[in-house]
């Protein structure tokens, strides 16, 4: 191993060609999982002239969009309600025919959960889940969802990537302790730094409910819905029968989740939720409950608690 | 070769796909429109809203032509100015026409600019062979530069020019004529200065150039101070409806678009128009 002329370089000379292969290796590794989803060979669907607002949701945030739209729902039908420390509260208000997945969330909210405890129920994602699968079916038949690809190859790349990393770094150690050098720290805190982005950047790289064609769809039905969404706010917290985002307006709430409410009636949803996800942490990891925090959108939490 | 080339715009224009019942874009009614795609079949967009846009503006633009058939309507080409076609204008409209790919476009039959002064309104023409030779060297150098085909628009006008030298029926027969360009028949237009001009209709119809007819405006106007404005701020008159009947059964058109710019209405009012077009299209055997 000593005849590796790499392994012979300085150690200043060792830590910056080191340094470069770590950069290369994040973006092979950024490459490798752009380049497997490719449906964004074809165009996206044509925008939906009635979106269904749990696929919306579902393609927009995974399950916990689902379950954000749904509160939502139920809140502004009068089912539940937003309660102290970030509490969802049931009203009493007896239900109807509830759709099977409003009536579990709403069963959840029974047990008066705080919002985060919403998404860290494993039991009741599972089951929800299992009451989308048919919505998730729909949307990966037109490859709107994230390929299976998309996995296999970020745990080849992590894997892999780990692998060079670990192993060049190591190598070097071996080398260096062997030659009476001990002075080994910066590498190991390089080698370890490394390893982490490269998790990390596989996460953000995955993390989207979305396929690529899936994003397209979203975005284009973000700029063909905006209108209706700036009409809907400014009917926020309006005496009237019908409410802002009831019916055929509720898919608003999963497209653009609750930080479009900042500035109305209903901005105590982005605040409840965003303090809800951000405290999330302990269900996905800390990365996640971070993500969690800035994912009102919808965006960032999908992937959370593992493949929905 | 300009006879070639008269010739061949003519054929471009005639043998474009029929486009339907549609609507003039805009973009406060963007979501309605999404929600009721399928009882709109074609749109037109304003071309001078998209020069120099925002990346927002294109995405609009995209989205818009990946589910609607597009053709593009402008304000300000000013083909009638006899100091020539901006060239820098020109080069804006001919990157719009590259992008939406259309059947067609259209350009009003006026001046908007003389002596490098831009005059903010579609000012008549002169009835006069000399305004029919302006025209004709105005589109052969718009022509060059767009292949697509162009249709000329019949407008409004308050006021006749002094020395005309024939009337407008003629005017336009010759000017598609001479340039071979199709014809964007605005009813509303029509009718509007029919009343404020005393034109009995129904001596001088058989006169316009049907044969060079490829789409329709229609729209409601609104009368100020004893004038009848083509305001596109109502709904289409009666009368509006009754001549555009007449002509959708006068001749074969590839598409007929609503114009609707201020006090807008429910879009179901909207589209209520459109199907009352589409109707009048279907009844005709011109549509579907």
């Amino acid at each position: 191993m000593q005849n590796l002329s790499v392994l012979d370089l300085p150690g200043p000379d060792f830590l910056n060609l080191y340094g470069v292969v770590a950069i290369l290796v994040l973006a092979a590794a950024w490459l490798l999982i752009r380049f497997a989803d490719g449906t964004d060979k074809r165009p996206p669907p044509p925008v939906p002239q009635s979106p269904d607002a749990m696929e919306i949701a579902f393609l927009q945030g995974g399950v916990n969009q689902v379950i954000r739209t749904i509160c939502y729902d139920l809140v502004q039908r009068g089912y539940a309600a937003l309660g102290k420390e970030d509490r969802v509260v049931p009203t009493g208000k007896t239900p109807g025919a509830l759709p099977a997945l409003e009536t579990r969330v709403l069963e959840m909210i029974q047990a008066r959960p705080k919002a985060h405890e919403l998404f860290e129920n494993r039991a009741m994602r599972k089951e929800l889940l299992k009451l989308l699968e048919p919505v998730r079916a729909r949307l990966a038949a037109q490859d709107l969802v994230k390929p299976e690809s998309v996995k296999v190859w970020r745990s080849r790349v992590q894997i892999g990537g780990a692998l060079v990393l670990v192993g060049l770094a190591g190598a070097k150690i071996y080398v260096a302790l062997t030659t009476g050098h001990t002075n080994v720290s910066y590498l190991i805190f390089l080698c370890v730094a490394s390893v982490l982005a490269l998790f990390a950047l596989a996460y953000v790289a995955t993390r989207s409910h979305a396929s690529r064609r899936g994003h397209a769809y979203l975005q284009a039905m973000e700029l063909a819905y905006r209108p209706r969404l700036d009409a809907a706010l400014l009917d926020v917290g309006a005496p009237s029968a019908t409410k802002a985002f009831e019916g055929a307006s509720l898919f608003l709430i999963g497209l653009y989740g609750f930080s479009a409410l900042k500035g109305t009636a209903d901005a105590a949803f982005m605040r409840h939720f965003k303090r809800a996800s951000g405290e999330s942490g302990g269900s996905c990891g800390s990365s996640c409950g971070g993500a969690c925090g800035n994912s009102d959108s919808g965006s960032g939490c999908g992937g959370c608690g593992g493949g929905d | 070769m300009i006879a070639a080339a008269v010739v061949a715009a003519v054929a471009a224009a005639t043998e474009a796909p029929v486009l339907g019942s549609g609507i003039g874009y805009r973009p406060a009614f963007r979501a309605d429109l999404f929600a009721n795609r399928s009882r709109v079949d074609c749109l037109e967009v304003i071309a001078d809203h998209y020069f120099d846009a925002s990346p927002e503006k294109i995405a609009e633009l995209d989205l818009l032509r990946a589910h609607f058939p597009i053709v593009a309507h402008g304000l300000d080409l000013s083909i009638g100015s006899a100091e020539g076609i901006d060239c820098a204008y020109l080069e804006k409209f001919a990157r719009l026409i590259e992008r939406l790919e259309p059947p067609w476009w259209s350009e009003h039959l006026c001046f908007t600019r003389a002596g490098g002064v831009d005059i903010g309104h579609l000012a008549a023409l002169p009835y006069t062979r000399e305004a029919i030779d302006v025209v004709a060297r105005n589109v052969e150098t718009v022509q060059k530069r767009i292949s697509a085909p162009l249709i000329l628009e019949n407008i409004t006008t308050v006021v006749r020019v002094p020395g005309a030298e024939m009337d407008e029926p003629e005017f336009l027969s010759r000017v598609l004529e001479a340039t071979g360009c199709g014809w964007l028949c605005d009813v509303a237009n029509l009718y509007t200065n029919a009343v404020n001009q005393n034109i009995d209709l129904d001596a001088t119809f058989e006169r316009w150039p049907w044969n060079r007819l490829v789409q329709i405006h229609y729209a409601g106007g609104r009368w100020r101070d004893g004038v009848l404005i083509d305001s596109h701020d109502s709904p289409t008159s009666e009368a509006v409806w009754a001549l555009y009947d007449r002509v959708i059964a006068r001749a074969p058109v590839k598409g007929v678009i609503l114009e609707r710019d201020e006090r807008l209405p429910r879009f179901a009012e909207l589209l209520d128009e459109v199907a009352h077009a589409r109707a009048t299209l279907r009844e005709c055997g011109r549509w579907g």
